[in-house]
């Protein structure tokens, strides 16, 4: 795969991940975009 | 007609090991061949190898939450995971680093053995309270699997594998990936995170429709 083709993107957009050291997102999920949005403007 | 699923994720994610669930029950559903190949993806690479503490505290401390936000959190977490027969034990994790892991994951691979590597690697991090980022204990766990403990000494020791970690590291930011579990199927579809086995089926039928259709 030395040619990185742009990928179409298949799912749920929602599905829970692990991004940086954020792997757990509380149980409402604004909170965890809002934790994110913090992170990202390093509020 | 098979397909290839690359998937990138890490040791200490628990979407990834939840997420691995959901897409194996996906696979056993499907109808054909499903060839599947791990890559090296590091969340937290500055983590030091001997981290004193649990991931409830490392949270506490990257993100300043309170532990009692912390705890609730990973309740849910331990939770899904429960739902798909995995027995998360947070009490007993050990918060490491990560790379020799990965090295010892291109070992296996090396060995033609990855698959069986990588659900070793998860389960002692998640379900056994085993440490995999120091290279006495992933030997340990290799030699438990059978491979020659003291060539995967030298591997770790040597860092043999880890050009081959930093190039899977290195294509997930081609592609743009930001999070894991990330499966790329054919090279040319991704899908981010832990989707249900439902979703999961469903990509395999459209990715094997579109396959079909471009031979």
């Amino acid at each position: 795969m030395s040619d990185i083709p742009r990928l179409q993107i298949l799912g749920e957009v929602d599905a829970e991940s692990c991004e940086g050291d954020v792997c757990v997102i509380p149980a409402h999920p604004e909170h965890a975009i809002m934790n994110r949005r913090l992170d990202e403007d390093a509020v | 007609m098979s397909i290839k699923v690359d998937i990138w994720s890490d040791v200490q994610c628990p979407w990834c090991y939840i997420g691995k669930r959901k897409f194996e029950a996906a696979v056993a559903q499907f109808d054909g061949e499903v060839e599947v190949e791990y890559h090296s993806f590091e969340l937290a690479p500055d983590t030091p190898v001997d981290y004193d503490g649990t991931p409830a505290q490392y949270l506490a401390e990257r993100k300043g939450l309170p532990m009692p936000q912390v705890e609730q959190m990973i309740d849910r977490v331990r939770g899904i995971a429960k739902a798909v027969g995995l027995d998360y034990d947070y009490d007993h994790m050990h918060q490491t680093n990560t790379v020799k892991a990965h090295e010892l994951l291109h070992y296996a691979k090396a060995h033609g053995r990855q698959l069986e590597m990588k659900e070793a690697l998860l389960k002692a991090y998640f379900v056994d309270g085993g440490h995999v980022g120091r290279i006495d204990d992933l030997a340990d766990l290799a030699a438990g699997l059978g491979f020659d403990r003291a060539d995967v000494v030298r591997a770790l020791t040597e860092n043999e594998y880890l050009p081959a970690v930093k190039a899977d590291v290195a294509q997930a930011a081609a592609y743009g990936i930001q999070g894991v579990p990330f499966f790329v199927f054919e090279g040319q579809f991704g899908v981010s995170g832990a989707q249900e086995t439902a979703t999961f089926a469903n990509v395999l039928e459209q990715v094997r429709d579109a396959k079909e259709t471009a031979a």
